[in-house]
């Protein structure tokens, strides 16, 4: 099995807002991206999957063909700078999707 | 009105990193129409904002504005800054017109300043709290209450292009903008001289990162070795149907793709995103190379909306805070952590409740969860060492520092566990054991607010520098 770190050029996250943070997976190759995209599991259900009890706060997963790129938006369980924060910047938040599985 | 106005973005945001000199000279035989920068974001917390103070090293600051006034004066171009000081309330702006004050005053020269603040006072919020409707939370479900306009220090509405417009009309040699859209404070020139809203805002979008959209060519890895990203300028040309945008420095290229990818970045959607008075949006973009390091991008639409609608920021003190750092080595003490620090927090919040409004200790486990908190999917602990992170709040920097103190001495000498030694049962690493951080803070509003033109929260002056007794 393939893991996406292995396939994806960048996988980044960062707030979009102090509530909410962002991940990108962006693809070079267009033919992985494709094939990533039309997977046989949803995409959403393996994201939420990786994220274990953290799963409720996974809002959204868009597809942006012009990039090859994945998007996911995740609401930020503290707002930034807010006590107990430890990643103002939201900048960590990707690691569990690294090793997600794709065909 | 004009067919093509050329911009320079020198670097991702004043006073971070540096601009690379030769990069930028190279830039401006480009010939461009205006340099246009970004100098703030929200992105380092909600601290800056509250109290009025800096994160870009002053003589960063001062050394990139020295060789961007100076490019500006030469060519005869305006220089445009937005979100001034980082954070773009009054303070902020202020803390700039002064650097800029002395650059003038040292290199005996006189520049004419448009500022365009966009700090609102507590009051005119709350006004316009009260009478009206269609005040919305962004990114969150909070309605905007007198509470978050009270707690908030300051106040900031983040402005799109029309003061700047405005402000360019009477042809200043530069423009200190407080508090701004990044692609607002860009793109405004270009709209300015009556070229498209989307391609301009959008061509903002990707400019204020300067390089950052720009990846290194394939040969040319090594010779950048640990250059700092974002720092040698971009370069775009817009016109009435595209625009076209490359990096300054020839060991970078701008690809489709690189464009395309910027064109998500920080964004919750893909394609959408809410300005002032609308949206861009870029689902029908095409991204095309012109050459091996340029790429024209056509497409970019914006979506008026019926009722103008702006951001609002605020931020406030909550109280003052307090850090200590634990070390845990001990794995009969390790199995047993959260039992052990639920306990003593507990006895602290029973102790100190009394003393003041204010009081939350938080704790982050580096080597378990702290990173990711509640996102963090593996929850057991392998590690035969943890550092924890004591956070406290309290009303006051001796309440706050006397709960650390406190806290971490009942942990030290306590009966944790039968074999666990009651003295010495964690590290603590460095004296003073606990230290006081400075006020603690957070975002208390963030809101769009419909405004009754695009320009009613902004102020604008113009000053001729140098002014004695800027200060």
């Amino acid at each position: 099995m393939t893991k996406i770190k292995d396939v994806a050029q960048t996988i980044r996250s960062k707030n979009s807002s102090p509530y909410e943070i962002t991940i990108d997976i962006i693809f070079d190759d267009v033919t992985i991206y494709k094939m990533v995209k039309q997977s046989k599991m949803p995409l959403p259900e393996k994201v939420t999957e990786h994220y274990g009890s953290g799963k409720e706060y996974i809002k959204d997963v868009f597809y942006y063909d012009e990039a090859h790129a994945i998007k996911i938006a995740i609401q930020r369980p503290i707002t930034a700078g807010d006590s107990g924060d430890t990643d103002v910047y939201g900048a960590q938040q990707y690691a569990p999707i690294l090793n997600m599985e794709v065909e | 009105m004009t067919n093509e106005v050329t911009v320079v973005t020198p670097v991702l945001c004043l006073g971070v990193g540096g601009i690379k000199t030769e990069a930028f000279e190279a830039a401006l035989e480009y010939e461009p129409d205006v340099i246009a920068v970004d100098a703030g974001s929200l992105d380092f917390g909600p601290y800056y904002l509250a109290t009025g103070s800096t994160f870009a090293p002053r003589r960063q600051v001062k050394e990139d504005l020295s060789l961007l006034i100076s490019a500006s004066d030469r060519l005869d171009i305006p220089l445009i800054i937005g979100t001034a000081g980082g954070s773009g309330a009054r303070d902020h702006v202020q803390s700039t017109l002064e650097i800029i004050n002395e650059i003038a005053i040292e290199n005996d020269f006189s520049t004419k300043t448009t500022i365009i603040q966009s700090e609102i006072e507590s009051s005119t919020l709350e006004q316009v709290r009260t009478e009206r409707d269609n005040i919305s939370p962004i990114g969150h479900d909070q309605p905007l209450q007198a509470e978050n306009v009270e707690h908030a220090n300051r106040l900031v509405m983040q402005m799109g292009v029309n003061p700047f417009i405005n402000a360019l009309e009477e042809e200043p040699d530069v423009i200190l903008a407080g508090r701004s859209c990044d692609n607002a404070a860009i793109g405004a020139y270009a709209v300015a001289q009556g070229l498209p809203m989307g391609l301009a805002l959008h061509m903002g979008t990707i400019l204020e990162c300067a390089d950052f959209a720009a990846k290194p060519k394939p040969d040319t890895i090594q010779s950048l070795g640990s250059d700092m990203n974002a720092t040698s300028p971009m370069i775009a040309t817009i016109s009435s149907d595209g625009f076209n945008i490359e990096p300054a420095d020839n060991r970078l290229q701008c690809t489709e793709q690189s464009i395309a990818a910027h064109t998500l970045y920080e964004r919750g959607h893909p394609t959408w995103s809410l300005e002032p008075g609308g949206a861009l949006d870029t689902s029908d973009c095409i991204f095309e190379a012109v050459d091996t390091e340029t790429v024209r991008v056509t497409g970019s639409q914006f979506v008026h909306t019926d009722e103008h609608s702006v951001k609002v920021e605020g931020a406030g003190v909550v109280g003052q805070r307090a850090i200590t750092m634990l070390g845990f080595r001990d794995p009969r003490l390790i199995s047993q952590l959260d039992t052990v620090l639920n306990r003593v927090r507990n006895t602290m919040l029973e102790k100190f409740s009394s003393q003041t409004d204010r009081l939350s200790i938080d704790y982050s486990v580096f080597g378990r969860d702290a990173v990711m908190g509640d996102l963090e999917p593996n929850t057991q602990i392998a590690n035969h060492e943890l550092g924890v992170l004591v956070e406290i709040i309290a009303d006051t920097k001796t309440i706050a520092t006397d709960v650390g103190n406190t806290l971490e001495m009942r942990l030290f000498h306590g009966r944790h566990t039968d074999d666990v030694p009651q003295s010495g049962a964690v590290a603590i690493p460095f004296s003073p054991n606990t230290f006081h951080t400075g006020p603690a803070t957070e975002f208390t509003v963030y809101h769009a607010v419909p405004v009754e033109t695009p320009d009613e929260f902004a102020s604008t002056s113009k000053v001729v520098l140098p002014r004695e007794g800027l200060k």
